[in-house]
């Protein structure tokens, strides 16, 4: 490895820094063209957006969903618990911080 | 040795081959993208979901923080929620109730993030001070009844954004962060399992603003970025990401992973949500709302959440709406801020209870509030 001595000052040293930051730049530049090498391959085997909508749309509503207004079963009455009970707050020892 | 003027025009070669091979890529994709998901279903002939502006009520209102909330999690089962607030507490709320069975005084105040384990018995949060806390909600208070820390997770550069427990692992949590990377820790240790970007490529080049893990595949999560990307990631292999989704042209604030595991959706602060497909890369369809009379800029998107069977997403704006979105057919079907007994100010942050039977949203107001669907009389309508 070259250092610059003392008399050649700053200049080979900060060329010698620089150097090995653009080193690692270049690395990490060429990792990636590497991986985005790889993602265009992948892609030429990908099939189009609408061959997996089918699938998504008749999933999505096979879920029963207690915030739709219309949903399919089965129901679950555990849903309605937010209307159950007293809501005595008189009883809530509650502070306000 | 290659003189420096030599590595520069490597470099120069390098960058412009890079940013080639990205642009072959976009126009692959676009070619790929036939069709979204709404002009999809619109063709199958689904209809909009309808809802009457008081089918979601608003059954609970959570007062008692003094800030601004920021953060707020469910637990996977009871009914409690953890919420985090500017006034510098965590507040542990059964939300059926609407008690606060806990009020965590933090050394940092300047929380963003908390989450509640997934046996409810602790709860984390993160923020300015770079480091993630746990408390063990059976601890004893002490003499001045401040609950003490059981763990503090060190090592980010950067503030905590975001922080969630990997599902069914007590001793697990992944973190996102300012320093651009998202780690995986040991809770029980305290260490750092894995480090996902920094010194690695495929990292996120600007801060990390939101994770969310698959609870269908617990190895994978997704984190959204400063850098207008999200990421995919394997738990098991660190240096590297997955996939990198494009897309957004701004921060992305929020990321949630969709009920089935193989899609997620986004939030950014260009005033759009989108939905993303896991496996394939390909951008299933964007949410974006109409722009104002006055041609403003959009408001940015805070938050968002999914219904259980994915046909919602809820979406929180700067401007304070909420947006009801249906998912297959890209409209809003209803708006949160609009109504009566809505906050008072922007939804900072949204989450649906496990059963996916309530929303509660998160506000600058200092309060929280729980919606539901209203009262349904038995039996009721079933398609």
């Amino acid at each position: 490895m070259q250092v610059g001595g003392a008399a050649a000052g700053g200049g080979d040293a900060a060329d010698l820094r620089g150097r090995h930051r653009i080193q690692a730049e270049l690395k990490k530049l060429e990792q990636e063209a590497r991986f985005l090498e790889e993602e265009l391959e992948e892609l030429a085997k990908t099939d189009k957006v609408s061959s997996a909508l089918q699938e998504f749309v008749t999933m999505m509503e096979s879920k029963a969903d207690p915030l739709l207004p219309v949903t399919t079963g089965p129901v679950n009455q555990s849903w309605d618990r937010w209307f159950e009970g007293p809501q005595d707050l008189r009883r809530c020892k509650c502070w306000f911080l | 040795m290659a003189s420096v003027a030599d590595l520069k025009e490597k470099h120069a070669a390098a960058t412009a081959s890079v940013n080639s091979l990205r642009e072959r890529l976009r126009q692959r994709r676009e070619m790929l993208l036939d069709t979204d998901v709404a002009r999809y279903s619109k063709v199958q002939g689904r209809a909009p979901v309808s809802f009457n502006p008081t089918d979601l009520v608003c059954c609970r209102t959570l007062q008692g923080h003094s800030g601004k909330v920021y953060s707020l999690d469910w637990t996977p089962e009871k009914n409690w929620i953890v919420s985090a607030s500017q006034d510098g507490r965590l507040i542990v709320w059964n939300a059926l109730t609407s008690q606060k069975t806990h009020a965590i005084k933090l050394h940092c105040p300047w929380v963003m993030t908390c989450a509640f384990a997934p046996n409810g018995q602790s709860v984390a949060c993160g923020g300015l001070d770079s480091a993630c806390s746990i408390f063990n909600l059976n601890s004893q208070a002490d003499r001045d009844g401040n609950m003490p820390v059981s763990r503090i997770l060190t090592g980010h550069k950067g503030y905590v954004s975001s922080c969630q427990y990997v599902p069914d692992q007590e001793t697990r949590l992944i973190t996102s962060s300012g320093d651009q990377t998202c780690v995986l820790w040991d809770v029980t240790t305290g260490q750092r399992i894995s480090i996902f970007g920094g010194e690695f490529p495929s990292g996120h080049t600007a801060d990390v603003q939101s994770v969310s893990i698959n609870s269908s595949n617990t190895n994978m999560f997704v984190s959204g970025s400063c850098d207008a990307t999200v990421r995919l990631w394997d738990i098991r292999i660190a240096s590297r990401a997955v996939r990198t989704y494009h897309g957004h042209e701004g921060d992305v604030n929020s990321v949630k992973f969709f009920p089935d595991g193989h899609r997620f959706g986004t939030g950014s602060e260009d005033g759009t949500c989108r939905l993303f497909d896991m496996r394939t890369g390909h951008q299933l369809q964007v949410y974006s709302r109409e722009p104002d009379r006055n041609d403003n800029e959009l408001p940015a998107v805070t938050s968002i959440a999914f219904s259980i069977s994915g046909r919602l997403l809820f979406a929180g704006y700067s401007n304070g709406d909420c947006y009801v979105w249906d998912t297959l057919l890209a409209e809003v079907v209803l708006n949160l801020g609009n109504l009566q007994n809505s906050h008072d100010g922007r939804i900072s942050c949204l989450g649906m209870s496990s059963d996916g039977s309530a929303l509660c949203t998160g506000s600058w107001d200092k309060n929280l509030k729980v919606r539901t669907f209203k009262k349904r009389l038995f039996p009721f309508t079933t398609s």
